[in-house]
């Protein structure tokens, strides 16, 4: 399955282009001060981001590559590595697409679900540099 | 980062993608309520967006057969132990609606508290800081002035071998709202 397909399921290839593309740009994005979380999807397609969170203050290495912790699929937290503050960011808004397009459904009591939502966005969005780092 | 920037990464996002237990789940044993319930709107509304802070706290109560790992600290200065995922607002019966969703990210520098063990039919308290609530104008008004709500929580602990999260959902509780501005 390839990136577009994970978010529009049932449209072909071509067709999920579009389709995810336009979801991605005519959501709503808002800044918030204080938020308390990095990101958070409301309804209405609404995307709110913590101008003091992750999303804008990860700190990178010295070669430019961020390590967060996620949850993962077996209920412990997992680290993982993006190569550039950018690919962290565009995965934060690839996982908030899957609940704005509903694909993901609900993982609200579930981290290993959560978890494996953030799988399904590395594996088929990311590619893998010569250092593992998700770029 | 301005708007416009975030623009900017969302349309990369698009091009770039385009082309190409503590056993966690909903049954973890735990009773989440929620305690000492209060909202106050936040002088980060402004014409579009709505915000309330929401305080809670959270009363843990083990309805298993076994112990259950939680955290240790009762306060989540200085150390991360508990995350609402999901606030939730009830329609009618048992139809829940989301007002938002929200993943955790943390880094290396992140501390969490240790896990303790709660005994079978044990309780505990975590204080917990005020979550900010922001809502778009038209989502506000719909909640009227006293909804029920349930947050979806994940406690986090370390352990030996690791950081440990379970999750649960608390039994709904009300919210009494302030009023909004006109």
């Amino acid at each position: 399955m390839n990136c577009a397909q994970l978010f529009e399921p049932t449209a072909g290839a071509e067709t999920a282009v579009g389709m995810a593309s336009n979801t991605l740009t005519s959501a709503n994005y808002y800044i918030m001060q204080n938020l308390g979380v990095t990101a958070l999807t409301s309804t209405d397609k609404t995307v709110f981001l913590n101008a003091q969170g992750l999303f804008f203050n990860v700190p990178a290495a010295a070669n430019g590559s961020v390590s967060v912790t996620i949850p993962g699929t077996r209920g412990r937290q997992q680290s993982i590595t993006f190569a550039s503050a950018q690919a962290f960011q565009a995965f934060i808004l690839l996982h908030e697409l899957g609940h704005e397009t509903g694909v993901f459904g609900s993982d609200r009591n579930n981290p290993a679900l959560n978890g494996a939502f953030s799988r399904d966005v590395l594996n088929d969005c990311f590619t893998k540099n010569s250092k593992g780092q998700y770029q | 980062m301005t708007q416009t920037n975030i623009r900017n990464v969302v349309s990369v996002v698009a091009v770039f993608s385009l082309s190409f237990s503590i056993a966690a789940g909903a049954d973890s044993g735990v009773e989440l309520t929620a305690q000492n319930v209060a909202a106050s709107l936040s002088n980060q509304t402004n014409s579009i967006v709505t915000v309330y802070d929401i305080h809670f706290d959270l009363k843990l109560t083990n309805k298993s057969g076994k112990s259950i790992r939680i955290p240790k600290a009762a306060r989540t200065s200085g150390v991360t132990t508990a995350f609402v995922n999901a606030i939730e607002r009830q329609q009618t019966g048992d139809n829940w609606t989301f007002l938002n969703q929200a993943s955790f990210y943390g880094t290396s520098s992140t501390k969490y508290a240790d896990c303790s063990l709660l005994a079978p039919g044990a309780s505990a308290e975590i204080h917990l800081s005020d979550y900010v609530l922001p809502l778009p104008k038209e989502r506000a008004r719909e909640l009227g002035k006293e909804p029920t709500l349930r947050a979806s929580v994940t406690l986090f602990c370390k352990a030996a071998s690791g950081v440990l999260n379970t999750s649960g959902t608390t039994l709904p509780f009300q919210l009494r709202l302030p009023a909004l501005d006109q």
